[in-house]
């Protein structure tokens, strides 16, 4: 039976940062992609469908593949600086809305 | 929003993430108090004058010979770092029904060649206790607020090893409530 469509599914990650200092876009976005890279490899990043969509200070949304999840969650676990300074990555919630990850 | 896990973090810093975190302290500094605690212990001599009022203990692996001779004493609930584990180890385990601790910790602390290394020895880990039906326990081995993480994070962390959804979930609440008993 042929798959009606080819469009994978995915899933929008609302995480938290938490840092006494503030970051831009850019820096967060480098950090998580660093992270990605050295934790998953390059062939392992492009697997995931990784993506950084919004980032507002202290929180952000990620997107990714619906088998990714898991690996996406343990990547932004493991920055723990950013330009030096610590902060921490904290999940708030999983969705396969944007719409949904702000109600 | 968040789907809320129940969890217990049998080695972290406390955290309203979870619903109970046990604190764990070397034998010298431990000091009786009203919360959950633990002590790590990092040889077969310090077994001999264990705390009463403790409610979990560690023991810090490292060599097989080591590891043995914890799993064999019948006194400790918790292997910590057991790797290298081998077939003998997990099967004494499951007898005496110690837990092999998955610390989230091991991961920050190392990076690269390091970390790849941790990697294989924690799922070698897991495909024994699998085997033999030895208990695991996903810990998150925080000492400061900033290393704390949260239940999801650690079930992920136990997906990414190998386990189940039910199985990473059964390692941050079954398996640490029948090591402590009660939920204080």
């Amino acid at each position: 039976m042929t798959k009606k469509t080819e469009r994978e599914k995915r899933r929008y990650i609302l995480f938290e940062l938490q840092s006494e200092e503030r970051f831009k876009r850019e820096e967060i976005v480098t950090a998580i992609w660093n992270s990605s890279l050295e934790f998953l490899g390059e062939l392992g990043v492009s697997r995931t469908s990784l993506w950084v969509h919004d980032y507002e200070p202290g929180r952000g949304i990620v997107s990714c593949n619906t088998r990714s999840i898991d690996e996406i969650i343990m990547c932004l676990s493991l920055i723990q600086k950013i330009e030096g300074k610590n902060v921490r990555i904290c999940i708030k919630g999983i969705s396969g809305t944007i719409k949904g990850l702000k109600n | 929003m968040q789907r809320r896990y129940s969890a217990i973090d049998l080695r972290g810093y406390p955290s309203d993430l979870f619903t109970a975190v046990c604190s764990v302290v070397p034998v010298k500094e431990f000091h009786p108090t009203t919360t959950l605690q633990g002590i790590m212990v990092e040889s077969i001599g310090q077994l001999k004058r264990i705390p009463k009022e403790v409610d979990v203990i560690f023991a810090q692996g490292g060599s097989r010979e080591r590891n043995r001779k914890f799993l064999e004493s019948g006194k400790i609930h918790m292997l910590s770092q057991p790797y290298p584990l081998d077939s003998v180890q997990a099967r004494l385990a499951a007898q005496h029904s110690v837990g092999l601790e998955l610390c989230f910790h091991d991961m920050i602390h190392f990076s690269g060649y390091l970390r790849a290394k941790v990697l294989t020895s924690l799922r070698r880990t897991i495909s024994l206790a699998q085997k033999y039906h030895a208990p695991l326990v996903i810990t998150s081995g925080s000492t400061a607020p900033y290393e704390v993480k949260s239940p999801r994070t650690l079930v992920a962390f136990g997906r990414i090893l190998g386990l189940h959804y039910p199985e990473a979930k059964a390692a941050l609440w079954n398996v640490p409530r029948a090591i402590i008993g009660e939920v204080p």
